[in-house]
């Protein structure tokens, strides 16, 4: 039996308690729970769809009712200028991109506190619960693009095929700009509870600033450059925009901005993530 | 149940210890003294008072300096009143709680059977809710579709199994919770409790399946206030207090020592305000010697009453501060002043050990009572050592009969 009064009151500082772990044994962590991320989505979808009797439809309504508001209002009513012929057409490929962002953060920025039962119960890798929002919000723009394709054969265009050539860059772009920043928000949300509601705040004013409904080409060429360097959608946009609509490249040097813009947010995200990711289960 | 190489696992051993092992070195755990939520006006708050220089009261430590080791296949008990950091202790060994300082070191998966139903969502069906679970404790798809059929018939929801879970019975959820955490094969089980929410079936076939998985060589970390289920279950014993590791030794012997501090903490005596009130409590047994097995045992209350009353005094022997073995009850004349109350009981069908004397006085109408029913006393009882029963006998006997065998051949 041993005597309490031996035991000091707090612990000798050269126990303190560091968590060993490097970037890259974590992002091969996060890559072997790969199955966790895919079930959790899966999981995701299936409790929506089967509260919704109109399931999928739910997820084409939005980006529809968006883009007739949208097209009546500002190409109708506001005359916004966009050097490009079709403004439903123009609205719509900044729409689907951002609304890809704005689902993923506003539901991934929470992720944490919705599961935080499993997570005071299991040990795997936190970050999967995240990441799976991403999945369903890249599953809910699938779908959206019946959508798209219904807008082009309606106004009887079709996309030119150089647009093909560059969907993968820009999707990558997207999504792991996408990833850091909900990885982000949601370990900084276990922290700070506020953001939560900030967060919707800050999605709404996003659709504002990012050229959803204006285009970069307005810009000067310094101001596009730091435009593309804060926010790596809007050149994603504009060369979805460029490449389908009018045939041309992208802009290759603000492409090369954003990319390295998204690869420094995710790998701060991450970092962020796994920092903060030890204390989440005394927090939740 | 076959044991497959668990080279498929996702989750990786924490720090390379042996398959089933924990190492859990000088442990400690910190706590906001406060449970406040973390938003941005706490934060405020604790930095106005770290400025102050007024840390006093922001930490309360939950673990002090905890330190064990725990080899692969063994039983292990954790006990200590409530409070005293046994659910921290499990959340750290289950990785999802980290150390202040120290480290704990895991090896292989961990099954934790701590709040069996929380990690069950209700809008999925239980097949789903299999599958989610088991990729979640780290197991490949492919592995659980292989363990599916076991997890279903232990469960016995065969024909609810494409149902969602939120239409299960409570009964269901339990042994589905449970199903799934102690089939998927960890290397460590944690048991929180739980078997105290479920039905006596359920509670022996989960107890079977404790033993089976065990004999398979899965390591068990059990935390039970039950304590009878604890000495059948386990080998070793460690008892927390205050965050602190007070014992650790052979479960018999931590139970021992636990009873007894138990005792202490409890024997605070009864109410001495009252209009009726116990002031002494003697327990002697044969002619002055200590109790024995299967000998008489005398208790003598002294009474002190108000007024001339009628009423009825109720005694009991325990095993632990729980159900009691046995009661009695005798009426009483107590006259304004000092009384005596005597009652022997006669053979005792007790084992060598520690119990526990409970008393209580009501009204002879017996519409409420003058002393609440209380651990008055501790007394020991001694006599011939009994082997322990095999571990296939889940509870430990708490009397002892005398019997006589016979065996002939026809």
């Amino acid at each position: 039996m041993r005597d309490p009064a031996t035991i000091g009151l707090t612990p000798p500082p050269e126990l303190a308690f560091r968590r060993k772990i490097s970037l890259l044994g974590a992002l091969k962590s996060t890559f072997a729970a790969w199955e966790m991320v895919t079930t959790l989505t899966e999981r995701e979808l299936r409790v929506r769809y089967k509260q919704a009797i109109l399931g999928v439809a739910w997820a084409l309504l939005q980006p529809v009712v968006l883009i007739f508001t949208l097209t009546i209002f500002l190409s109708k009513v506001a005359n916004v200028e966009t050097h490009y012929p079709e403004y439903a057409l123009f609205a719509i490929c900044g729409l689907l991109p951002w609304t890809f962002f704005a689902s993923a953060v506003g539901q991934g920025g929470l992720s944490l506190l919705s599961n935080l039962q499993l997570i005071n119960k299991i040990n795997c890798p936190r970050e999967v619960f995240p990441l799976s929002i991403v999945g369903v919000s890249a599953v809910d723009t699938l779908t959206s693009m019946v959508a798209v394709v219904v807008l082009f054969a309606a106004k009887t265009t079709m996309p030119h095929a150089l647009v093909l050539a560059w969907v993968v860059p820009l999707i990558l772009i997207e999504i792991v700009f996408t990833m850091g920043v909900v990885l982000l928000i949601s370990s900084m949300v276990v922290h700070l509870r506020d953001i939560r509601h900030v967060l919707p705040v800050i999605i709404q004013m996003g659709l504002v600033a990012t050229p959803v409904i204006w285009s970069l080409d307005g810009l000067e060429r310094k101001w596009q450059i730091v435009y593309s360097i804060a926010n790596p959608i809007g050149p994603v946009i504009d060369s979805i925009r460029r490449t389908a609509l009018k045939g041309l490249a992208p802009d290759l040097a603000l492409l090369g901005y954003a990319s390295v813009s998204a690869v420094v947010v995710f790998f701060v995200g991450f970092k962020v993530f796994k920092r903060l990711e030890s204390s989440f289960a005394d927090l939740l | 149940m076959p044991i497959s190489s668990r080279a498929d696992d996702i989750i990786a051993a924490r720090g390379g210890v042996l398959t089933g092992a924990l190492n859990i070195d000088r442990v400690w755990k910190r706590f906001r003294a406060d449970l406040r939520n973390p938003f941005l006006i706490d934060r405020i708050e604790f930095l106005r008072d770290r400025l102050r220089g007024d840390t006093s009261n922001n930490y309360r430590w939950a673990l002090r300096d905890v330190d064990f080791k725990i080899e692969p296949g063994e039983s292990v008990g954790l006990i200590g009143s409530n409070g005293a950091g046994k659910s921290t202790m499990l959340k750290m060994i289950a990785g999802v709680m980290y150390p202040s300082a120290g480290n704990v070191h895991v090896g292989g998966r961990i099954g934790a059977l701590i709040e069996v139903r929380a990690g069950l969502h209700s809008d999925l069906t239980g097949r789903e809710n299999i599958f989610l679970y088991g990729t979640l404790l780290g197991l490949k798809r492919k592995r659980v579709a292989q363990v599916f059929d076991q997890i279903v018939e232990f469960a016995q929801i065969e024909s609810a199994i494409d149902r969602q879970v939120k239409f299960y019975s409570t009964g269901m959820q339990l042994r589905l919770g449970f199903a799934v955490a102690a089939f998927l094969e960890p290397a460590v089980l944690l048991v929180d409790e739980v078997l105290a929410v479920g039905d006596s079936t359920f509670q022996q076939r989960c107890l079977e399946r404790m033993r089976q998985v065990q004999a398979d060589g899965t390591t068990l970390l059990f935390v039970s206030h039950d304590l009878a289920t604890m000495e059948a279950t386990c080998t070793r014993g460690l008892w927390l207090r205050d965050g602190m590791l007070v014992e650790d030794s052979p479960i018999r012997e931590v139970l021992g020592s636990y009873r007894e501090w138990i005792e202490h903490s409890a024997e605070v005596g009864s109410d001495q305000t009252g209009p009726v009130r116990v002031t002494s409590t003697t327990v002697t047994g044969t002619a002055g010697n200590g109790v024995q097995s299967y000998g008489s045992m005398t208790v003598e209350l002294a009474v002190d009453s108000d007024i001339a009353r009628g009423c009825v005094v109720y005694m009991g022997v325990s095993e632990g501060p729980a159900t009691p073995i046995f009661v009695a009850q005798g009426s009483a004349k107590l006259s304004s002043g000092s009384n005596s109350v005597l009652c022997t009981f006669e053979h005792l069908p007790l084992p060598r050990g520690r119990f526990f004397l409970w008393t209580a006085i009501h009204e002879a109408t017996r519409a409420h009572d003058l002393v609440k029913w209380h651990p008055a006393k501790a007394f020991d009882v001694s006599g011939p050592n009994v082997e322990s029963t095999p571990r296939s006998v889940v509870r430990l006997s708490p009397v002892q009969v005398k019997n006589t065998w016979e065996f002939s051949a026809d």
